[in-house]
C-alpha cells in the first residue's frame, strides 16, 4: 500500500525524530547565541545605560544647597542611577552617594545599608565609615558611632577624596556649579583644612582655572601642609597643562616617591619627554581615565543575567 | 453564574495586567517624544482644538488618543511639572503613571478581551499561544507604558484582529457592527489604519451577511481618516534603519519562518486550512503588502529631514495580525497531528522554540534600547 499525504508525515518516525533533533537544536542554538550575544554585548549595554540614565546633577547641586532635608521623590532619580552603577560595578563611591542621598531624605536604616556595603567593597574607604559614625551620633547610638569613627580616623582619608574628586559625578558637580558647590559639599564634609585645602585646589584645576590652582596650591604648600602628595600632584597637574613642564617636573619631583600616584609617574615621564624635546609642541599621550579605561573595567567583570 | 464568572475572571485579569502596565510604568522613565507630546501638544490645545486635527506638529494628528490624555490628566488634574532640559529621560513617578493610563488601559483591555474571546469560544489553545506570542514581542514590552498613541492603535489592532476572524467564520449582522465600531475607532487614531480598514472592507463581500446596508457602515470611517489626513499628514517619508532590521522586530523572523511553512503546507495540501483562515491570511498578506509599499516608497524617495521619519513603531499594526495568523496555523497544526505522539512532541518543540526565540530576541532588544531602568 502507497503511504501519502499527512499519513506518510505521521507513520515516518525517521522524519520525526529527524524534525525533533532540528528542533532541540534550533532552540539550543537560539539560547546559546542570546547568551554570546548578551556576553560579548554587555559592557557597552551597560555603559549605554549608565550614560542613558545619567541624571542631571545640576539638580543634585541644589539640593545639597538647601542643606535641608531631601525629599524622597527628589532622590529617586539619582537613587536609580546609582543603583545601575552598583549594578554594573560593585562600587563603594555609588553606594556611599546612595547612602548619603538616603540619610538627607530621612530614611536611616537604607543609609546605613548603603556605607556597610559600601565598606565591605572597599575597606579603605574613608567616607563610609565616617557618615555611618555621624548616623550613630544623630541616632545616640554613642558606641557604635565611636567605633565607627574610630575606624574612619584609622584610615588616610588621602585616596578616598582622590577617588571622589576624579569621579564623573564629582566632575559634573564641579561643571555644573562650580566651586560654590565645592565648598558646600566642604562644609557638608565636614573635615579639617587640609582636605578643605586638597579640594580647593583639585576643585580649581577641574573647573579649568590652572593658575589661581597652582597658586593656591603654593600657598597652602608654603603653610603647615609642605609636601602633602595630593596638593603637589594638582599643582603639578596645573603646570603641566599650562605647559610649564620644569614647574611641574618639580611638583611631581617632591611627591615621596612612596605617596606618589602612578598617574604622577607617568605625568613626570611626560614631562621629562617635553624637556627632552625641547621646542616640541606634541604632547605625549596621557594616562587619562576614559571610556576605553572604563570598557576595560567592566570588561573584568563576570557576566551574570540581570 | 456561569457568565457572572466569567466576567469575574474578565475583571481579574483585566486588574492584573493593569498592575503589570503600572509597574512597567514606574521603571520606565518618560522619554523625549511623550514628553514633548504631553507639553507642546496636548496641554496647551483645547478638546475643540484636538478634535479638529490642529495638533500639526505631532506626524499624527489623528486626535483619538490625545483627547483620550487629556480627558484621563483633566479628570486627576494633572500637569507635568518638570521641563523637558536636553536630558534623554524625566523620572516623574506620578507622571510616568498618569500620562500612561490611557495606554495601559487600552492594552489591559485588549489582552483580557483577546483571552476571553479565545476562552469562550472554548478554544484555550489559541488563547494561551496567542497571549504568549503577544507577550514574548518585542512590541508589546516596548510599547504598552508609552504615553503616545501606539499603545492604544496595538490594542485596537487586537481587537480588528479577533472581531476580524469572528466576522468571517460566522458572519452576524451584529458582529459587522462591533467591526465597524472598531474601525471609527481606528480611523481617529491614526492614517495607516487605513490599510486595515480598506483590506478588512475588501473580505467582506465574503462574509454571509453582505450586503448594501452593511458595506456602507463598514466604510463610513473612511471619509474621517481623509478629513485628517488633508490637514496635517506629511506626504514625504525617510527610513531610519535597515527595513529587513526595521520589519524584525515588528515581525520576528521565527514567526515568518512559521508562516512560510503554512504556506508551503497549503501548497501541499489545498484543503488543509478553512476559508476563514484563507480570507484572514489574504488579509495579513495585504498588510505586509501596504506596509512594503510604505517602506519601498520611502526607500526609492527617501526624502531628507523634515520628512517623517520611519520607525518599527510605524508598523506596530502588524504585531497582533501576525500573532494571530502563527496561533491559527500552530492551532491547525495541533488538530491535525496531535493524535500522533511523535508530531506532538514536535509541535510543543515548534511552539516552545517560538516562544523562548522571540522571548530572547525581546529581551536582548529591550537590554541594547535602553526601554526600562530596573
Amino acid at each position: 500500500m502507497k503511504i501519502t499525504g499527512p499519513q506518510k508525515f505521521h507513520t515516518n518516525i525517521l522524519l520525526q525524530a529527524t524534525l525533533s533533533c532540528l528542533l532541540i537544536m534550533w532552540i539550543a542554538v537560539s539560547i546559546l547565541h542570546a547568551c554570546r550575544h548578551l556576553r560579548r554585548n554587555y559592557p557597552a549595554i551597560q555603559v549605554r545605560l549608565l550614560d542613558y540614565s545619567c541624571p542631571s546633577f545640576a539638580d543634585l547641586a541644589q539640593l545639597i544647597k538647601t542643606e535641608g532635608r531631601i525629599l524622597e521623590k527628589d532622590a529617586h532619580k539619582y537613587l536609580i542611577y546609582l543603583k545601575i552603577v552598583a549594578r554594573a560595578f560593585p562600587d563603594a563611591q555609588a553606594d556611599t552617594i546612595a547612602g548619603f542621598l538616603h540619610a538627607k531624605s530621612g530614611n536611616l536604616p537604607a543609609a546605613v545599608s548603603h556605607f556597610t556595603r559600601a565598606k565591605k567593597i572597599e575597606k579603605d574607604f574613608f567616607w563610609p565609615y565616617y557618615n555611618i559614625g555621624l548616623i550613630y551620633f544623630r541616632t545616640n547610638q554613642y558606641a557604635a558611632a565611636i567605633e565607627s569613627m574610630t575606624a574612619a580616623l584609622a584610615l588616610n582619608p588621602s585616596p578616598s577624596i582622590t577617588v571622589i574628586l576624579s569621579s564623573r559625578i564629582y566632575m559634573q558637580l564641579l561643571r555644573d556649579n562650580g566651586m560654590e558647590t565645592t565648598l558646600l559639599l566642604m562644609r557638608s564634609v565636614e573635615r579639617a583644612s587640609l582636605h578643605a585645602q586638597r579640594i580647593i585646589v583639585a576643585s580649581l584645576y577641574l573647573n579649568g582655572d590652572l593658575e589661581q590652582s597652582a597658586s593656591e596650591a603654593t600657598s597652602f604648600l608654603q603653610g603647615n601642609n609642605s609636601g602633602d602628595p595630593d596638593l603637589l600632584y594638582w599643582r603639578g597637574r596645573a603646570f603641566f597643562d599650562m605647559k610649564d613642564w620644569k614647574s611641574a617636573m618639580a611638583s611631581f619631583t617632591a611627591i615621596d616617591k612612596d605617596r606618589r600616584p602612578s598617574e604622577g609617574d607617568a605625568y613626570l615621564a611626560a614631562c621629562r619627554d617635553h624637556l627632552l624635546a625641547a621646542g616640541s609642541e606634541l604632547t605625549p599621550p596621557l594616562p587619562h581615565p576614559d571610556r576605553s579605561a572604563y570598557l576595560q573595567k567592566l570588561k573584568t567583570i563576570p557576566f551574570r543575567f540581570f | 453564574m456561569a457568565k457572572t464568572f466569567s466576567w469575574i475572571t474578565a475583571g481579574i485579569i483585566f486588574f492584573v495586567f493593569l498592575a503589570l502596565g503600572t509597574f512597567l510604568s514606574i521603571h520606565k522613565p518618560l522619554w523625549t517624544d511623550e514628553i514633548y507630546t504631553a507639553q507642546a501638544g496636548i496641554e496647551p490645545r483645547s478638546y475643540q482644538q484636538l478634535l479638529k486635527g490642529e495638533l500639526t506638529q505631532e506626524a499624527n494628528n489623528f486626535p483619538l488618543y490625545y483627547i483620550y490624555q487629556k480627558a484621563v490628566t483633566d479628570l486627576l488634574g494633572y500637569r507635568l511639572t518638570q521641563q523637558w532640559d536636553d536630558t534623554h529621560f524625566i523620572y516623574e513617578q506620578r507622571g510616568q503613571i498618569i500620562l500612561r493610563i490611557p495606554s495601559n488601559i487600552s492594552v489591559a483591555f485588549a489582552l483580557t478581551f483577546l483571552i476571553l474571546f479565545f476562552l469562550r469560544s472554548k478554544d484555550p489553545f489559541s488563547a494561551g499561544i496567542s497571549s504568549l506570542l503577544l507577550l514574548s514581542s518585542y512590541m508589546t514590552w516596548a510599547y504598552w507604558p508609552e504615553a503616545r498613541p501606539y499603545a492604544l492603535w496595538y490594542s485596537l489592532s487586537i481587537i480588528h484582529g479577533l472581531l476580524l476572524i469572528k466576522t468571517l467564520r460566522e458572519g452576524s449582522s451584529k458582529n459587522i457592527l462591533a467591526l465597524t465600531l472598531i474601525h471609527w475607532l481606528l480611523a481617529f487614531t491614526s492614517f495607516v489604519s487605513l490599510i486595515q480598514i480598506v483590506l478588512a472592507n475588501l473580505l467582506f463581500f465574503h462574509v454571509k451577511e453582505r450586503g448594501v446596508k452593511n458595506f456602507f457602515c463598514l466604510n463610513s470611517p473612511l471619509p474621517v481618516i481623509f478629513f485628517y489626513a488633508s490637514l496635517g499628514l506629511s506626504t514625504t517619508a525617510r527610513l531610519t534603519m535597515n527595513p529587513v532590521g526595521l520589519i524584525s522586530l515588528v515581525l520576528p523572523l521565527e514567526w515568518i519562518g512559521v508562516l512560510i511553512l503554512c504556506g508551503l503546507i497549503f501548497l501541499w495540501r489545498k484543503d488543509f486550512f478553512t476559508r476563514p483562515q484563507i480570507l484572514f491570511t489574504v488579509f495579513f498578506i495585504g498588510l505586509c503588502a501596504g506596509t512594503g509599499g510604505i517602506l519601498s516608497l520611502a526607500a526609492i524617495r527617501n526624502s531628507p529631514p523634515p520628512a517623517t521619519a520611519l520607525y518599527y513603531r510605524h508598523f506596530i499594526f502588524l504585531t497582533p495580525y501576525a500573532v494571530f495568523m502563527v496561533t491559527l496555523v500552530l492551532k491547525h497544526l495541533w488538530q491535525h497531528y496531535r493524535f500522533s505522539r511523535w508530531a506532538t512532541i514536535n509541535i510543543v518543540l515548534l511552539i516552545s522554540g517560538l516562544f523562548v526565540t522571540t522571548a530572547l530576541r525581546t529581551a536582548i532588544a529591550l537590554c541594547e534600547n535602553i526601554i526600562y531602568l530596573f
